[in-house]
């Protein structure tokens, strides 16, 4: 690119905004980009199972996360106030710069009444009502895990509880993890992006690319046995699990290469299928997670 | 003068609960306590697939997920007349023994630590209103730094789960035989290794930690007894060669103890909301409809009985009725309990570990049964869990799920208050501003309340919901 | 030989391109639109290459190993006209018959769509022979219609015969 006198002004903006974005990176490298935000993070009705992978999460790990990531300031299974003081500091987030993080359905059934959070001034404070005042007001509001995204488990049939996904009663963007549960790594990597670098690049279902981009099917170690036609005939077989019912082939995230618990081990390596628990439709649309008699041809 | 104390949300549990306690001179007349999730498991797994059940159950609860897979998977085995293996079963147990070790030291540090600890103000999460911290400077830093190093051995115990298991929360090894996959050399030596600093990690520093607590607290031995009715289904039982490595199923009623017969477990509905075909039902033979409009029901949550008779069920009962800690019934031997057990757990883990062959195969092809009926007992980290299934056209036509919280946390019946209700009565309250007491004795059952919960005691009618 | 026909028109077309693409590239003076025109022409060129290979070898649909003969219209909706159906062997299946083919102990699992019968048998979206909750064996014209209306996944599925 030496010609720099060219005569189109479209190449000469270009080649100014380059070095704007490079002169903000170096400055933004310099003045130590990593700020603390405050993070709230709501369980609703569900399992409270991502909290727990959270916990379970290295590198960064929960220390790391409380200490230089965020002022986190609630949440029900760890939060040491209870009762109303502990709404108190739930909702004195509003007003301020926060991000909040939720795991588990929206019940709707009875207005909200199917699941309480707490209770304020003397009246219950509804799942409902609690994530449609923090959720509109927040810089960012994250999905965590199946039920938040899109219902779940919480929301399977014939839900009795009239469980919906937290975007369907808030008017504004959601980040979507879906995971049942959610790995750590990918809330953590998702606000990391979000501290340092701002939103990440999201699919049309607002799930970060960065993690839920290629199918398991695709990066799967046993793909050379479902192209060969090479099944398992039960959990256990070291072969391709296609015919035991596997997911893998409409599951998008990241499982085969990341794994789980410091990246030990994953669902496939344990010689059982994927149950597609990161797909939107978990788990009525991945049913039957098992089954023995499907018809095992060998592909020609 | 009576006065009402409300504590909602009741934090450091797992799901969420209300408790509203009647205080006359400094002491709990009455208490409700009130579970406030309703999701409705036992309607969504009827017309599933059977052994989907052993990975749908799970998603009850994020904290005890494993203990979901193995009741299912046992009321499957039941049901389809399979008998695993023994390798299968040390595998399988193997998997629960590390759930165990999980809960225990999440639920002593996070959970219960911070009732009595003084954490680091500087965080946000750790911003206590009480004052009632007892502990002097030295042993209180003490306690909090091991607040934070256990969460890395927690976690490792997740690790050593997924060795085996695949994944946690929510596994994949456990199934119908035993598990998925096969010990192999590196598996079971990375195990044991992760194995050893957990150990390492109780002895060295989470047993002193608990009676450090106790010698600062000792008023909690006198608070939280409750009936002294033990309950436990057994768990690392009944194995071929090794025998019966931690507790048979066992029942302590009115003073004697003698063996578990779950032909006596009934589910009162008196005050709960459901119809009244009979007050009482075994749990396979009737799935009564809601009905809310029942006069004097206040709750989703069935009481679960013995004998008729309302039972504790968790670690202490099964320390307690092993003979391993029969120091006796209060919030404080419930908490040392939890800690003991978490030793005596590590230590059959190893036991197991010590006994497996690498390479075993355990699975088979199964088909699913056109008509059966199973129930899967086990013991787990709260206390008995049971699953009751019936499969009908090969799919679930009926499943029932009773889980310890059902049991320690159950709705009164026959006059009779539910266990922790009964627990809670007599407690002291000696600052009405901040009633640390009463949060303590509850989170000494280890209240789990996605899984079933509900307590109360009085006659009035409280709209409340419950569930799994 | 419709296919011939098609591999013919192709390559007249990607030839038009590639000639407008050189006029291009003598009179645009900015370096930068100068690489993407470049980048524009190599693609042209491997698409050229394929299109000649085509043209060198008769036209051989990988799911369908039938003799390849145009039969009757082409069915109605979304199935587009490089569908080959056999001539005689071509199947025909009541709603009745297919409901048999749902992939379980020895039997294939098929399902319709707009009138055209496919086998996902060994398709990798048909894990346990369902697909999102919705099971083999079945017409499933509407579910397809309202999720992937225009996206050409019909092209690659192995057509077994039709539906009446």
């Amino acid at each position: 690119m030496n010609d720099t006198s060219s005569t189109c002004p479209e190449y000469n903006n270009r080649l100014k905004m380059a070095a704007n974005l490079v002169d903000k990176v170096r400055t933004k490298y310099r003045n130590a980009a990593l700020r603390k935000r405050c993070l709230i993070w709501l369980e609703l009705t569900g399992c409270s199972g991502n909290i727990i992978s959270l916990l379970d999460g290295s590198n960064p790990d929960f220390k790391y996360l409380i200490s230089h990531m965020t002022y986190f300031i609630y949440n029900n299974s760890l939060s040491v106030s209870e009762g109303e003081n502990a709404m108190k500091q739930l909702f004195s987030v509003l007003g301020s710069d926060y991000i909040l993080a939720v795991e588990g359905a929206v019940a709707t059934r009875n207005n909200g009444l199917y699941n309480i959070i707490g209770r304020m001034n003397g009246k219950p404070v509804t799942a409902l009502e609690a994530v449609k005042k923090l959720g509109e007001k927040a810089a960012h509001v994250i999905a965590v895990g199946a039920c938040a995204t899109h219902g779940g488990v919480s929301a399977a049939k014939p839900n009795p509880a009239g469980c919906v996904s937290v975007q369907s009663v808030l008017n504004r963007k959601v980040i979507k993890l879906p995971g049942c549960p959610c790995h750590p790594d990918w809330f953590m990597g998702t606000l990391a992006h979000i501290l340092l670098y701002g939103e990440p690049a999201l699919d049309s279902s607002d799930r970060p690319l960065l993690f839920y981009s290629t199918l398991i099917h695709d990066r799967c170690p046993r793909r050379s046995y479902f192209d060969m036609g090479i099944f398992a005939k039960k959990p256990g077989d070291k072969t391709c699990m296609f015919k035991l019912g596997c997911r893998g082939p409409v599951t998008r995230t990241d499982c085969p290469t990341r794994q789980w618990n410091k990246y030990v081990n994953w669902p496939i390596e344990d010689d059982t299928p994927c149950i597609g628990c990161a797909q939107f439709g978990f788990p009525d649309a991945m049913e039957p997670f098992i089954s023995y008699n499907i018809t095992r041809e060998v592909r020609k | 003068m009576t006065k009402r104390i409300v504590i909602n949300p009741v934090t450091r549990i797992s799901g969420f609960m209300e408790i509203q306690a009647d205080v006359e001179n400094n002491r709990v007349v009455d208490a409700r306590t009130e579970g406030l999730l309703f999701r409705g498991f036992e309607k969504m797994l009827s017309g599933r697939t059977p052994f989907d059940a052993v990975y749908f159950t799970q998603r009850i609860c994020g904290i005890c997920s494993t203990a979901h897979s193995i009741a299912s998977t046992l009321a499957l085995e039941d049901a389809m007349g399979i008998i695993p293996s023994e390798q299968g079963r040390y595998l399988r147990d193997i998997i629960h023994g590390c759930e165990f070790l999980q809960n225990h030291i999440r639920h002593f540090y996070q959970y219960t630590i911070p009732d009595f600890v003084k954490l680091p103000e500087n965080y946000p999460l750790f911003k206590a209103e009480h004052s009632d911290f007892r502990l002097p400077q030295e042993k209180n830093d003490r306690l909090a730094k091991d607040y934070m190093d256990s969460l890395d051995i927690s976690r490792s115990a997740h690790e050593m789960l997924a060795v085996l298991g695949g994944k946690a929360p929510h596994n994949h090894g456990v199934f119908i035989g035993g598990i998925t996959t096969q010990a192999t050399t590196d598996k079971i030596i990375k195990i044991k290794s992760i194995l050893r600093t957990i150990y390492n990690f109780i002895c060295e520093r989470m047993i002193p930690d608990v009676y450090t607590i106790a010698d600062y607290y000792k008023d909690y031995f006198k608070i939280g007894g409750g009936y002294g009715n033990l309950l436990s289904y057994g768990c690392f039982n009944s194995y071929k060669t090794l025998g019966t490595l931690y507790i048979n199923p066992l029942v302590h009623t009115v003073g004697i103890t003698c063996p578990f017969n779950p032909d006596n477990i009934t589910e009162e509905i008196e005050y709960s909301w459901y119809k009244d075909i009979q007050d009482s039902s075994k749990p396979l033979e009737t799935d009564p409809d809601a009905d809310m409009s029942k006069a004097l029901a206040y709750s989703w949550v069935k009481a679960p009985r013995y004998k008729g008779l309302p039972c504790e069920t968790g670690p202490l009962a099964r320390q307690w009725l092993s003979g391993e800690y029969r120091n006796g019934i209060s919030v404080m031997d419930r908490t040392i309990a939890r800690v003991l057990e978490a030793k005596k757990i590590a230590a059959v883990m190893n036991t197991l570990l010590e006994n497996l062959i690498p390479g075993i195969s355990v699975q088979m092809e199964y088909d699913t049964p056109e008509t059966a009926a199973g129930k899967g007992l086990v013991d787990t980290t709260r206390g008995a869990l049971g699953h009751w299934l019936r499969i009908k056209n090969h799919v679930i036509s009926f499943y029932q799920i009773i889980t310890p919280s059902g049991w320690n946390l159950s709705t009164r019946s026959n006059n009779m208050r539910g266990t922790a209700e009964q627990a809670l009565i007599d407690t002291p309250v000696k600052d009405m501003e901040n009633p640390v007491e009463i949060g303590r004795t509850i989170r000494s059952f280890d209240p789990c309340i996605s899984c079933a919960t509900h307590v109360y005691t009085g006659g009035k009618l409280i709209n409340t919901l419950q569930v799994v | 030989m419709r296919g011939l026909d098609f591999t013919n028109k192709r390559l007249i077309y990607i030839l038009a391109e590639i000639n407008h693409d050189i006029d291009l590239l003598y009179v645009i003076p900015c370096v930068y639109t100068r690489n993407l025109i470049l980048n524009h022409l190599r693609d042209r060129i491997s698409q050229l290459e394929a299109a000649t290979e085509a043209v060198n070898q008769p036209v051989q649909l990988q799911t369908n190993t039938l003799p390849s003969k145009v039969t009757a219209a082409p069915a109605q909706g979304t199935i587009t006209t490089v569908q080959q159906m056999a001539q005689g062997n071509e199947r025909v299946l009541t709603l009745q018959e297919l409901s048999g083919f749902d992939g379980k102990n020895g039997r294939p699992a098929y399902v319709s769509v707009g009138g055209t019968v496919y086998d996902v048998t060994n398709n990798a979206a048909w894990a346990a022979a369902t697909h999102f909750g919705l099971a083999a064996g079945r017409d499933l014209t509407g579910e397809f219609n309202s999720c992937h209306a225009g996206q050409p996944i019909l092209n690659n599925l192995k057509v077994v015969g039709r539906l009446v």
